[in-house]
């Protein structure tokens, strides 16, 4: 992965139709403040990339060994992640829900199904 | 969609958001403020949790803007910071770093001199910095906590147009009552 210099990434989430897109659909589960919470920390992801370190992020097994998650805080104890794919300087945001327990598997097949539709 | 669409689309049809977003304003800027000088610095979360004497998982809700930080914890975390960023520096960054203000203007007052600093740095650790920092505590009931500052030897310079001025060691702040 390239590293990348401050600014010149980019944070592009999947469309759903109608206008919404993955944030949307993952902010029918947060509150507003967790909501400007995700905001931000997506903007932070804009504008600092992989240099943001390895905590922020973690590789997923699945089938197309493309997918990526990026792990963030919310308040109230709340943990989101967002199943995502990277092209060269751009994060690829499929599917973004709340975190609870083991739940990222079920997350995988729809992020996949995304990522072909979107033809990345 | 891109990210900066979504926000201006959010923005126009949902009023609320606005004030969620100013809500949390302090504690984002606060963790802009360390994740962007610990990145321009080199150093991973743990790194700056041991120079901070503090723990990785405290250092990732700082930067998340999230959880309750003592002031004594983010304290010890920009002077881990600036203690990072003075070896690394060459001349004219130290001397560019540096910036002062009326400490009323920002609603402190001086327990020493009559000048602050705020702040020192090449961009995060500008007089923002400092300010952001020590507001969101005001309401924690802090009034009289002292807000210590790096301690640096200078003279005058100028970056992006603003004047600087030799580094003012030690300089204790008050919050006002």
């Amino acid at each position: 992965m390239a590293a990348g210099g401050q600014g010149d990434w980019e944070v592009e989430l999947f469309d759903l139709g109608d206008g919404e897109s993955a944030l949307d659909e993952l902010a029918e589960e947060l509150t507003q403040k967790q909501l400007a919470q995700v905001h931000r920390q997506l903007e932070r992801l804009r504008q600092h990339g992989r240099g943001l370190g390895a905590s922020y992020f973690g590789k997923l097994e699945c089938p197309t060994k493309k997918l990526w998650e990026f792990r963030l805080s919310v308040a109230d104890h709340g943990e989101v992640r967002f199943i995502f794919v990277q092209v060269g300087q751009t994060f690829y945001m499929l599917r973004g829900f709340k975190h609870q327990g083991d739940d990222v598997d079920q997350h995988i097949p729809i992020a996949e199904r995304r990522l072909k539709e979107w033809g990345i | 969609m891109k990210l900066k669409d979504w926000q201006e689309r959010q923005l126009a049809r949902d009023p609320q958001y606005a004030k969620a977003l100013a809500e949390i304003d302090y504690a984002q800027r606060v963790a802009d403020a360390v994740v962007g000088e610990r990145i321009r610095l080199g150093l991973t979360q743990e790194e700056l949790a041991d120079r901070a004497g503090s723990t990785q998982a405290r250092i990732s809700e700082i930067e998340r803007g999230v959880g309750n930080t003592t002031m004594d914890t983010l304290e010890r975390v920009f002077a881990a910071l600036l203690a990072a960023a003075a070896p690394a520096a060459d001349a004219a960054n130290l001397l560019a770093a540096i910036t002062t203000v009326k400490a009323e203007a920002f609603g402190f007052r001086p327990a020493g001199s009559g000048t602050i600093v705020v702040g020192t740095g090449t961009g995060y650790f500008a007089a923002g910095a400092a300010i952001d920092v020590a507001a969101p505590f005001v309401p924690m009931d802090l009034a009289h906590v002292t807000y210590h500052t790096q301690v640096f030897e200078g003279s005058k310079g100028e970056l992006g147009g603003v004047t600087t001025t030799a580094v003012v060691a030690n300089t204790n702040l008050a919050l006002a009552a």
